[in-house]
This record gives structure tokens, sequence and C-alpha cells, in this order.
């Protein structure tokens, strides 16, 4: 036990980590290669599905004088380094819990029959940057409830099941993997490079006869061939490639569903791993309040209630005083997390200059099963931070509109994205 | 004077011809200098004299300047502009002073300017086909594969990404791109569907089977709502909660159900869940992404149940009419909704009488399914003043409010196929067996490859093909493949291959020298040069989205369908099949939107009866898809779209309507009463509920969604620049000011007359359908108050009475729906046109060409005695040569 804690903090403290990054220029498509003469950006998503209180966590005025609200106010350090918005919302995404899995996809009416998740904020961009990492997104969950809860959504809706062990986190990263599995996923790719040649083959014996029309229509079948392969060899190098080596020990999951903030923060190391060693640029992580049980708020006390009856607090003044405390740390564990990528530097940069953070919910207000006026905190990227940019209560936003900001800021060039009706370039000025 | 960009001249995109239609319109066609070189002489002496005026020069209008527009026809894209130039002359639209050009001038530069045009888009399509190569889109896709495979449940289609759209379907060839996405898309499907297809084990999985009574009916003992909204009972009263634990197992013990399935409910049975003995884990390049299984199961549920009411005091009487319910699929995680929710198992009338009901429903594993009673109310949390959340309930009607009271219920399942190994499984082993033991590799594998290209090509497959695919098959088992593994990968490619996926026209043999899509010999010829199994594709995927069936295969295979009879005889055949609900369903969810009915919530501020109506919005759905499948079973004429006097409703869609009709939720037809606004697709509920956006009804958006989609006569795209006319719902502007104000220049005023009117007359239905004679607002007007079906209080205001009368651009003006109506169904042909256009896009993938329309008026003229008959109408594109290919030129 004694040996485990110990890790655990070595773990946590984080700071002056060795990380031999591997260098991949032959893996990067033509296009990233020139991307790359610009600086890498990343992007970390965090959403707590219960969210916070609302009352302390917004300023009161809007702009770049804004006061400090009481949960800002841990984060002060860092003021230059965050923008707050307010009156932010997916449209007709209601509710109450059913939101939770829609918080980067935007897709309406969660609770209508028939109603299919879409593509998530992480898996458009990591479809639109390509292989430029080993993973092209990584998924994090803490205290998840994996089989029906998840940031992450594929373009047809499917979960994407989220990854809440740090010592599978830490394997996938940096130990190389066993030799079966590598060999039955080379045999599998293999198969794959088997099926595309007979394809390539195979079509250009048949658009020789085809009419000039028809062959027009085959040549974008023989390009995705083409370009398939080439994925394929991409895939292949990752696969035999050595992963980048850190003299950090592996963590040591944390199974008590208790240990609410260590597992938070443990999480958030992993995400910062990720990012350093850039094993991957993009990152979500739920935070399932939802499935928390009743936890530790301090080594010598536990809350009253599991997360969910605190969050129906019904104004009860012994709810929302832990409540209260339970969201602090949590502001206190993002501080953390500003402070390390700040003290790292890629190039001349701050990490944390490249890495946008959005801390957010899918719950305006948990008490009354709200879904609108999200609490939405974005930190780092680069951006023009020191507001509190605030849009009407009452006629939101789409919190879309930022999600497009945040993926032009990747280098990705769209103007939407699920809901949105324009962009938050109020940050970008 | 107008205000359209000149770039939407330039695209000259598929569907430019008719957007760009109005902007020349507006323009003048007149000038002095000559015209470019090659325009030959008649005509470039008229250009010149009638149309120079304004299209000529660097400030040409519309961009247009005909002193250097070029006239080579050959080219699409220059024809296309000279087509729009014909059709804007041809129907007196340019120059835009009629008396600009004398009407023999006219007459005889649409001549010379048609001849010329038909003759190179003739040739055109002589030498290149009618298009290129469609894509089978998604749906496509997976109903190929599961007649393939013999797996009729198989559910790979969301694995696809969505196809794109153009002309408004998912057919259309020059929108179904492909993409290495979309690609390894095709690969992870049919890998999944051949995985399916084999038998997981030496034995079927297991059949369970369940049995809930007393309080195993429900997963809780309470549901959101109180006792309102649900209570165990037994001699028709209430059981109190604390007594249930003694009465757990009591037969007598009834669930009763009084609300709609909503979040938060806990509505299914307790401790089911669907369960698959093996699923299996398929490994894929990105190991975030392993492939589950992807097929539902199957499970038969018995039950037994009767409609009650409840009255006062929490008791039960029979009800007097019958009550729907249908079941949902979902996962059994609390009070969230997570993952996909589906209705499953059709819907079902519970009648007062005691009776047990069956029926089939399809789960993916580790779902559960929950009780979904239709049309009742939703009871939702009110949290008061912030504090913890209370439920509210709407008071009962007369007589009590009725529900479900169910006895007890049974699954069964899943349900495994009749024989083992299944069907599928050998589909692609043979007689091999269970474990694929195959005793020659290479001469099996032979056999068995040439046996499945056999199975799901659509046409013969030359030798070279078939031993390229050989080829991959041997080399995997080279390298070490086991023979089942190896002999999938030959089958993957395969379905994965260009033969597979994309379908040909049916071309014809062009000036001696046939057109080949493999090797001429395989080419069954039907004597008029169209290869027989192309035509038979197109005629299946037309009709059932998939591929030809045993019976329509061999008269291909036998080039027996150039006989006209044997082609209509087929055509009659599938559209009495099973297969052409298919059809039914994907052509009414692009052609009329249906697919976005659930779109736009009604706006409960402004409409809170309807609110969580799911009930209401799915009969809409039904309604519209069975009217659609009657135009053509019973060969009504083309003049329903707009006007019929009949009507498919049941219970919930009369009530909505105003009518009197049988209760329960079968839709019936019932001949409507002489002065109802209802009958025909304009006025249908559905209709009225795509064409408005939940909160408020637009003239506008409304009028050209009809023109387009009713009339085939879309109106040009808004200008860029104008803000669109938003209703006012807060009630101070009426619709007919906002209009005006609108319209007010000139320019503005002229295109909106050709769309406004129609949609104007349709102001009398509410953003669902519903008839109202005044306007609903937030703030202004007379107060309505009260509570609505999920128990919240409610208040609008009424204020201006409906304006429905309005004038046509042709000047004749009509005071309500009907009036104009009668305007619409007077003329049948280009209502049947229309239906034709749609028709032709949806079977070939290619809009009506240009030498197609000869075409299309002759088989109007063949149609017009019987008053253009929908089915009649679509027998003569089946038999025209749009469909069949062009004949050779002999």
């Amino acid at each position: 036990m004694t040996r485990r804690t110990h890790n655990r903090r070595r773990f946590l403290r984080g700071a002056g980590v060795a990380l031999s990054l591997p260098l991949l220029e032959s893996l990067r498509p033509a296009s990233a290669k020139e991307a790359d003469s610009k600086a890498p950006r990343r992007m970390l998503l965090i959403s707590n599905n219960l969210g916070v209180l609302p009352k302390p966590f917004f300023p009161q005025q809007a702009g770049r004088d804004y006061e400090f609200s009481p949960y800002l106010q841990d984060l002060a350090e860092f003021r230059n380094d965050f923008t707050v918005i307010s009156g932010l919302s997916h449209p007709d995404v209601d509710g109450g819990h059913s939101t939770e899995n829609c918080f980067l996809t935007a897709a309406r009416g969660p609770t209508k029959s028939g109603f299919r998740n879409s593509i998530s904020l992480d898996q458009f961009a990591a479809e639109q940057l390509g292989p430029v990492t080993r993973f092209s997104t990584l998924n994090l969950g803490v205290n998840i409830d994996k089989a029906n809860r998840s940031l992450s959504w594929t373009r047809d809706g499917v979960l994407l099941p989220a990854e809440d062990s740090a010592s599978a986190l830490f394997r996938k990263m940096f130990v190389q993997g066993d030799p079966a599995a590598i060999q039955r996923q080379l045999r599998h790719l293999d198969e794959r490079g088997s099926i595309l040649d007979t394809l390539l083959a195979d079509t250009h014996q048949f658009r020789r006869k085809l009419g000039r029309d028809d062959q027009s229509r085959l040549d974008q079948y023989l390009t995705s061939v083409r370009e398939m392969e080439e994925r394929l060899q991409t895939a292949r190098e990752w696969e035999s490639r050595p992963k980048p080596t850190t003299d950090l020990p592996a963590p040591d999951d944390i199974r008590d569903q208790k240990l609410f903030f260590e597992k938070f923060d443990l999480m958030l190391s992993m995400a910062r791993l990720a990012m350093e060693s850039d094993s991957s640029r993009i990152v979500t992580l739920m935070v399932d309040a939802f499935a928390t049980p009743v936890f530790k708020l301090h080594p010598d006390q536990n809350t009253t209630d599991g997360y969910h009856n605190l969050s129906h607090h019904g104004q009860s003044e012994h709810k929302v005083k832990q409540l209260e405390d339970a969201d602090r740390q949590q502001m206190t564990l993002l501080t953390k997390l500003f402070e390390q990528l700040a003290e790292t530097r890629e190039g001349e940069d701050r990490l944390l200059d490249r890495t946008m953070i959005l801390f957010g919910s899918n719950m305006g207000d948990a008490n009354t099963h709200n879904n609108t006026n999200l609490p939405i905190l974005l930190a780092g990227g680069g951006f023009q931070h020191g507001q509190h940019l605030a849009f009407q209560r009452d006629h939101n936003k789409p919190l879309c509109n930022l999600f497009v900001t945040m993926l032009q800021r990747l280098g990705i060039e769209t103007d939407t994205f699920g809901s949105s009706n324009g962009t938050l370039n109020e940050i970008t000025a | 004077m107008i205000c359209v960009p000149p770039s939407n001249l330039i695209d000259r995109g598929a569907s430019a011809s008719r957007r760009s239609l109005s902007v020349l319109l507006a323009l003048g066609l007149m000038g002095q200098p000559l015209p470019a070189a090659d325009v030959p002489v008649p005509l470039s002496t008229l250009l010149k004299n009638s149309c120079f005026d304004c299209h000529d020069g660097e400030s040409a209008e519309a961009d247009l300047d005909l002193s250097s527009q070029a006239f080579d026809l050959n080219e699409r894209r220059i024809r296309d502009r000279w087509i729009l130039i014909h059709d804007r002359v041809k129907a007196g639209e340019m120059p835009p002073d009629p008396s600009a050009l004398t009407d023999g001038d006219r007459q005889s530069l649409v001549k010379s300017l048609h001849d010329k045009i038909a003759a190179a888009d003739r040739a055109d399509v002589l030498a290149n086909g009618r298009g290129p190569l469609r894509r089978l889109n998604r749906d496509e896709y997976q109903q190929n594969l599961r007649d393939v495979l013999l797996l009729p449940y198989l559910d790979i289609r969301d694995m696809l990404p969505e196809d794109r759209e153009a002309h408004r379907f998912n057919k259309t060839a020059s929108a179904l791109d492909m993409s290495r996405v979309q690609l390894a898309a095709y690969l992870d499907a049919a890998e999944a569907a051949l995985r399916q297809a084999m038998a997981g084990g030496p034995k079927p999985p297991p059949v369970t089977k369940y049995r809930a009574t007393g309080t195993q009916l429900f997963s809780a003992n309470n549901t959101f709502g109180e006792r309102e909204a649900m209570f165990f009972a037994k001699n028709n009263k209430a059981v109190d909660t604390r007594d249930l634990a003694a009465l757990k197992d009591d037969p007598a013990l009834e669930l009763a159900l009084f609300r709609s399935a909503h979040w938060p409910y806990y509505g299914y049975p307790r401790g089911f869940v669907a369960k698959v003995e093996r699923p299996f884990q398929a490994v894929t390049p990105d190991s975030n992404n392993t492939t589950a299984w992807k097929g539902r199961l199957t499970y038969r549920v018995r039950f037994s149940a009767r409609a009650v009411l409840q009255t006062e005091g929490y008791e039960l009487k029979p009800a007097t009419l019958p009550v729907p319910m249908t079941f949902r699929a979902r996962k059994p995680s609390g009070p969230d909704v997570s993952g996909d929710v589906r209705a499953t198992g059709g819907i079902i009338d519970v009648h007062p009488e005691v009776k047990t009901h069956e029926t089939t429903i399809r789960l993916l594993p580790a779902e559960t399914f929950e009780y979904s009673l239709l049309g009742l109310p939703v009871p939702l949390a009110r949290n008061v003043n912030g504090g913890p959340p209370t439920y509210r309930y709407p008071p009962f009607p007369e007589g009590g409010q009725p529900g479900i009271a169910f006895q007890w219920l049974e699954v069964e399942g899943p349900i495994a196929p009749e024989s083992w190994p299944p069907p599928s499984h050998r589909v692609l082993f043979g007689h091999l067996g269970l474990n694929v033991d195959s005793t020659d590799p290479p001469k099996d594998a032979r056999r068995l490859l040439r046996r499945f290209i056999q199975l799901a090509a659509r046409e013969p497959v030359p030798e070279e093909t078939l031993l390229r695919f050989e080829q991959l098959i041997v080399k995997r088992l080279e390298q070490g493949s086991s023979f089942s593994e190896g002999m999938l990968a030959g089958y993957k490619a395969f379905l994965c291959s260009s033969h597979f996926l994309y379908l040909h026209e049916p071309r014809a043999t062009v000036a001696g020298r046939p057109f080949q899509t493999v090797e001429s010999k395989y080419i069954v010829n039907d004597g008029l040069g169209r290869p027989s199994c192309a035509i038979a594709s197109r005629l299946s995927h037309f009709l059932t989205n998939s591929r030809p069936d045993a019976t329509l295969s061999k008269l291909a295979a036998g080039g027996n369908l150039h006989d006209a009879k044997t082609l209509r005889s087929e055509t009659d055949r599938l559209i009495d099949s099973p297969g052409f609900d298919l059809f039914v369903e994907n052509f009414t969810n692009y052609w009329l939107s249906l697919r976005h009915i659930r779109r736009d919530a009604p706006d409960i501020r402004l409409y809170p009866e309807y609110r969580f109506d799911d009930y209401l919005i799915e009969s809409m759905e039904r309604e519209t898809r069975t009217f659609f499948a009657a135009m053509i079973r019973d060969n009504l004429p083309s003049s329903v779209l707009v006007d019929a006097d009949f009507v498919y409703v049941n219970d919930r869609l009369a009530q909505h309507y105003g009518l009197n009709a049988a209760p329960g939720s079968t839709l019936r037809k019932v001949i409507l009463p002489e002065d109802s606004p209802y009958g025909g697709l304009l006025t249908q509920a559905a209709i009225l509920k795509v064409t408005a956006n939940g909160t408020s009804t637009s003239p506008v958006i409304r009028g050209a969604w009809i023109m387009e989609r009713l009339l085939g006569q879309p109106p040009p795209p808004p200008p860029a620049s104008v803000p669109a006319v938003e209703p006012d719902i807060r009630g101070a502007k009426t619709i007919r000011e906002l209009l005006a104000l609108h319209t007010k220049s000139e320019s503005c005023a002229g295109c909106h007359a050709r769309f406004d009117p129609v949609g104007l007359a349709l102001e009398n239905f509410d953003i669902i359908g519903g008839w109202r004679t005044r306007y609903r607002g937030i703030e202004a007007g007379e107060r309505v108050t009260g509570i609505d079906r999920a128990g919240h209080d409610f208040a609008y205001g009424l204020f201006d009475t409906v304006d429905a009368s309005g004038k046509l651009l042709d000047g004749r003006s009509f005071q309500d729906i009907n009036e104009l109506k009668a305007i619409l169904a007077a003329n049948p042909r280009q209502l049947a046109r229309n239906i034709l256009h749609q028709l032709t896009v949806y079977a070939t993938g290619i809009p009506v060409q240009f030498a197609d329309r000869a075409e299309v008026e002759a088989i109007l003229n063949d149609c017009a005695q019987d008053r253009y008959r929908v089915r009649d109408l679509l027998h003569g594109l089946v038999q025209s040569q749009i469909f069949l290919g062009m004949e050779s030129s002999r």
C-alpha cells in the first residue's frame, strides 16, 4: 500500500518527465508536413456530466474587466490563459442526463424514439488531421460507465468506449506490445493489403473496358484503394515502431470509486503525458459524476450522498456546501494541469499555448436537469484569453460555434460542425 | 434588376439548368454585335436582334454574354447553358418584353435551338450512355448482402457513412462518391456481415424463456409521475407499495400504466436482457474499434393485457376504446436513456377485454424493451423554486384516464435459424460443415468461390476476374491462413469490388461496336443490344432497393426482359412483393423528406397540445407512406398529389383532422365530407410538418417546397443578401405585413409571386397540419390558458384571423385551400410530368436529360386518356428508352 501510494505520488508529481520522442517524419502525409512547419496543435476536452454549481462558477460581469467568481478565483494566476463563456448550449439537446453523450456531438433529441448520436468533435478532428500520431485520439474516463457513456462517437453514432485504466493507457503509450498481439494485428493488416492489391488489379482491368464517364467514376474508387494502401503502410509502421520511453514508473490503477479526485488527477496526468509524448494530440475525458457513489471529500470526510443525489440539492444548504467543495477541488486540479503544461516547453512555446483545454458539462444546472447555459471554460491554445464572454441566457448561442473555432485552431479548414451557426472568433482576435 | 449573384449562372452543376432558369427570366436577350463565330447563321441573327441589348460584352446581364458564348454543343457544360436559353425563350420568359420577339421568330429560334441541342444530346447519350456507373448506397448495400447471405435481419447499414443526396435523392450517380473512408467502411461492413453468416458454434445459440408476472412486470415499484402514471393493482384497486413484497408473485396482480414512454421512466420488465452466447470480436486496424456482433436478436413476446380507465382513487374500470402500444428497444441503464431507443414489434391495439397478444421484437445484445403506450401523457418534472423535482400528471379526461393493465408477459429467444449450420453458413461453405474441414483446399476454394460469386454477382463474371479472386485466396492460404479465413478474404474482396459496388447503365450497341462492361460473351443480349442483366438490376433496385430475385435473374439470363409483356408482368410482380415497401419508404423519405418528420419538435409555448405526441407524428408518417403506396398499387390519377376525396386515418389522425373514424391504430380509408380541406398529399399533416419549423409556418418556405416537390416547378434560389421572412411569433405583425415588406421591391415581388400564393393557401394549417382560423402568439392576443398533456400550465395568445386567399402568377385567384386545389388539379399533366421526373432520377440515378424530354412527353400522351394514373406512368417509364438504355442507331 505504501509503495503504491509512493508510486502514485511520484507519478502525479510528474514534472521533469524525460521522454524520448520518436521522430516520425516519414509517416506524415505531405499536407501534414507542411502543417508541421507550424506548431502542432492539441486539444483536451473534459466534461463532468453533472456540471458545476452555476452561481459560484459564472462571473457577474462580462468582458475583460470581470471580477472573479468564487470558483475562478482558484484559477487566478492563469487569468490571461483562459476564457469563461456563459450563454452557450446545444440547441434541442435536452432530456436531463441523456444529454451526456451529446456533449461533443450536439446530436438533437437524445430521448426521442429513433435517436442516433452523431460524430463527436474529437473524432471529426482526428479524421481531418490524419494519422499524425500513434493514436489519432485517446478517450479517457473517470468512474465511467463504459458501456453506456462516452464523449467520443463515430460518424455513425457508435459509442467509442472510454479507457479508465491508467495502467492500460500507460501500456498503450509507452510499453511495447506483446509480440502475439502485434503479430495478429499485422496479419490483419496484411490481409487487408492483399485484398487491396486484388481490388486494384481487378479494377484496372474492369476500367479499361468502360466509357469515359464510367472511367472517371471508377477513378475515385482507384484513388480510394491507393489511399487505403498508403495508410495501411502507416498503420504497419506504427505497429512495428518502438514507442516513446519514459523513466516514470507505470501507474497503479485506482479502483476505489470513492477516490474521485485522485482518479480525476491521475487521468489528467495521463492526458498530459499523451500530449507531452505526442502519442496523441486529441484527448477526451468524461468525468462520470453520475456514476460516482458517496465519495471522499477530504481524507477524513465522505460526502453524505452519492454525487447524483447531491446534485439534486434542492437548495439544501449542506448539500450545496459539499458540491461547492467538490467543484473547487476540481478547479484546483485544473490549476495544477495548467501549471504543468505552462512549465513544459515545446520549442519556443509553452505546451499550454499549443494545447486547448475545454472544461465543461452537458448540464447547465443539474439540480433542475437544465441543459442550457452550460458552464464552459476554455484554456490554453494560444487564444486571446482573459475575458468572460457572456451570451444571452434566454437565447443561447450554439456551443458548436466554439467547437468550430477550436477546429480552426487545430488547422482544420471547416466553418461548420454539428449545430453551429457561426464561430466564436471573439477569442481569436 | 434582380438580386441574384452572377455566380449562379456559372454554376452548371447537374441542377444548374433549373436553378438558373428564373435568373435568365429577368434578363433581356437583345443586342448589336455579332454572336460568337460558331453560332449558326439564322440563329445568330435572331439572337443578335433580340438579345444582345442586355446579353453582350463585359457588362452582360447575369454574366451571359451571347456575343462570346461558345456554341460547341458537344461540350456538356455549354449545352446545358443553351438548354437554359432554349427553355426561357420557349416559355416566353425571355426576352422580358414579349414584343421584342415576334411569335414566328420565337418559334423559329426555339425550333432551331431545340433540334441542334437534341441532336447533340442524343449523340452524347449514344456515345457515352445516359450517365455513369452508380455506386450502391448504404441501404442498397445492406439489402444486397441480406439477400446474398440469407440474413434477412443483417444490420450493417450504419457502419457505412450516410450517402450524399443530389436532385433530392440518395440514388443519384453524381453524388455517390467513393473515398478511402467509404471503402474502408465497406470492407468493415462486409467483414461483419460474413462473420455473422458463419455458424458461431456447434449448436444454435440456446433459446431462453423468460416469464414475468406480478411485480416482475416492471423494473421498479413506481415511476415518475406518481401513481397517476403507474401502479400495481389487484381487484381493480391500486396496491400500496408497502404491500407489494408480499404479493410479488400473485397472479392476480396487474401492472397498470397510464403514461407514454419518455425519460425518466424505468418502464421495462425486471431482470431481462437480450444475450447472444458467442459474440465475436473481429480485430480491426484501429484497436479502439472492435467490431462487435452487428445483428439484432429476434425474440417472441407474448403478453396478456386489457385496456382500462383509471378513475379517482387509483381504481380501474374497463375502457371503452382500445389503447395502442408498442415496445421500445433500449438499454436498461437506469434513469438515463443511453444509446439508441427504437420502436420494435409494431403497433398493437389492446382492447378492453383481457387478451393474449403476440409479437416479434428485435434487440441488440444487452438491450431490454420498455412498454411504450401511445398517445398518453408524459408527466414531467417540475422544480418548484429550484427544489427537488416533483411530478405532475395532467387532469383526467371525463370518464377516466385510459391506460393498459398487464397480467403477464413472456419472452422467448433468441429465435434460432430453422436449420444448423444456418443457411447463411452454407452460402459460404457449402457442405463443408460446421468446422469447414477441407480435404483439398485449392479445389474446394476454387469451387466455393465460383459458387459464391455466382450467387453474389448480378451479372456473369469473366473467368479472368474469377481467377484473380481465386489467387487471393490461394495466396492467403499459402501465407498460413486457415481455410475459412482464406475464403472470407476472397469473399470480402469480391463484396467490395467494383463488380459488386457499382450498377451500370443498360447500354445499347453503338455503331456496330458492342458496348462492353465485361467480356462480350458474358453479356446477355436481348436482341436490341441492351444487356439484360443491367435492366434487371435497375428494375429491382428501383422497386425493391435490392438485387434481382431468382425469378428476375433467370429471366434476365435468358434475355427475356426485352419482351414488353414480360417486363410489365415483372414490374407488377415487384410492386406486389414485400420488397416494394422499401421503395415506398426510401422514395418518400427523400422526395417528401419524410426522414425529417421528427426534425423540429412542436414549440410547446405555442402548441402545448402537441407536447410529446409521438403517436401523432408516427401516424402522420404512416399516412403519407400508405397514401403513396396506394397511388401506385391502386393506380390513382396524378391529381391526388393535390386533391383527393379520401384520407387514410387512424383514431389519432382522425381526431387531428376533425373526422369521425373507427377506433384503433390501423389506418383506414375514410371518405371526406364535401367541404374538408384535407385529401391529397398537399394537405397531409406530414407534408405540412416537414415544411414548417415547429414554431411557425412561412408561406414562402411552404410555397417553394410545394412548387418544387409536388408541382415540379422549383423556384430559383433566394438571393444571398436578403434576410429571410421570419414570422413574428410574439404576434405583433401578421405574416402578410411581413411579406409585403419583404416583397416591396418589384424584383423580389416578381419571383415571390411564383410560390408565395401556394404557401398562403396553406396558412390555415398549423405547424403540424392542424386546422386553424387564427394565429397564435406568445405575447399578444386573446389569452388561452390551461394544463397540457404533460401536466404543464400553458398560456398563449390568439390574434389575427388567417387569410388564405391569393392570386397565382397567371392571374387566377382563390379564396382558400379548396379553391387552390381545384386550380392545381386542373393541370394533371404537369403533376404527372413531375412524377415522371422524380421517378426517373430515382430509378436511373440521372435526372431527365434534354434527349429524354420527347420520351417523357410520349409517356404522358399515352397516359392522358386515363387521367395520368401513377402506376401507368411508372410502367411507361420502365418501358421507355430512358430506363432501358438508348436504342442502337440502326
